[in-house]
């Protein structure tokens, strides 16, 4: 069973500045600025993790109902993967 | 890297060091041109036994650079010998390195104010010079700001190839009060940033841009110390209109204080 999971892209850099999550891509000289729960979940997927898993981590340290969070996560995530931020990965299970 | 080993071989007198200040480069030229074009530049000086990186300009039809850290070795290809792009796109190349020794090199001019610096970054043309020299301010460097992670600060030291004598005498490095953007305007007006707006200012007025140069670590390197960089010293934009009054009460201000 194929699972879809999502990753970093290599040669970024998170950087807290004051109050403020820049997410730098210094391959591709970019940067964006990101709000706490967006940086998390980026610093989160370091190495690939579905989109449960992210949820299950960022309720543990935010108070959101758990179906806004999952729903929220999937667009962010849809959002990053355009921007090439994120890279979806398939790993095969074994079941 | 095999064309070092040829180098090194067959160009043994046309070499040279030249000291940035914190470290010390040996440089080999594959022509008398570029070599001649260098020494109008930089002091240099007989090649020393251990450099801490040795560079070999070669003449080529494009601007390119191969850079082994491991190997402290470098080579730039450049396709002009006129001094004043050469000069720049060697300094890029210097200071490029130099983003793995903790230093960032700006295209920026600075003045002293109270034993601290101040620096105007801009682009070429903006009127970096003009600010400084209109501030009434001792002259600490132009065109190429050299600032060094020192523990939790931010030094300016003074441009190692920088012989001429208009510059403050003060030659000790100095802690950095502001860092001003600056633009032409129509009116006087200084905006305050956003950290992000701020990263993506001060990588614009790095050395390093003037150059096709990439090696993933030295890109880490240096966008790590440009975010420390900007999370410690404050940084303005500054909308001038040659108001000279303006410009030394804003210097006045005492803004970034030490």
């Amino acid at each position: 069973m194929r699972k879809k999971m999502y990753k970093r892209k290599p040669n970024t850099l998170f950087r807290q500045i004051g109050n403020e999550f820049i997410f730098i891509d210094y391959g591709e000289s970019r940067f964006y600025s990101l709000n706490i729960v967006a940086s998390r979940i980026l610093q989160m997927l370091g190495s690939p993790k579905d989109v449960y898993q992210i949820s299950e981590r960022v309720s543990l340290e935010f108070e959101v109902p758990y179906k806004k969070l999952l729903q929220d996560i999937r667009s962010f995530l849809q959002v990053a993967v355009k921007r090439g931020l994120v890279k979806e990965v398939f790993i095969t299970e074994s079941e | 890297m095999q064309h070092i080993k040829y180098a090194r071989r067959n160009l043994p007198m046309l070499e040279c060091s030249v000291n940035l200040g914190i470290r010390i480069l040996n440089v080999h030229f594959e022509t008398e041109k570029f070599y001649f074009a260098f020494e109008k530049i930089f002091l240099c000086t007989p090649p020393v036994k251990n450099p801490w990186f040795s560079i070999f300009i070669r003449k080529s039809k494009k601007i390119q650079s191969n850079i082994d850290i491991s190997k402290k070795l470098a080579e730039l290809y450049y396709c002009n010998n006129k001094a004043f792009p050469f000069t720049k796109a060697v300094t890029s190349f210097f200071s490029y390195l130099l983003y793995t020794q903790d230093v960032l090199v700006f295209h920026a001019s600075s003045v002293v104010k109270n034993d601290g610096a101040v620096l105007f970054c801009g682009e070429q043309g903006v009127g970096k010079t003009t600010v400084s020299v209109m501030s009434g301010l001792p002259r600490y460097s132009d065109d190429a700001a050299f600032i060094r992670k020192s523990g939790n600060t931010f030094l300016l030291y003074p441009t190692p190839f920088e012989t001429s004598k208009i510059y403050a005498r003060l030659r000790k490095p100095l802690k950095i009060r502001c860092l001003y953007f600056l633009h032409q305007g129509s009116r006087n007006i200084v905006n305050r940033m956003h950290p992000y707006e701020s990263v993506i200012y001060a990588s614009r007025n790095l050395f390093s841009n003037f150059l096709n140069v990439s090696n993933q670590a030295v890109q880490k390197a240096c966008y790590t110390l440009l975010s420390d960089f900007v999370g410690n010293v404050p940084m303005r934009q500054l909308y001038f209109n040659r108001d000279i009054g303006f410009l030394q009460s804003l210097l006045e201000k005492n803004e970034g204080k030490i």
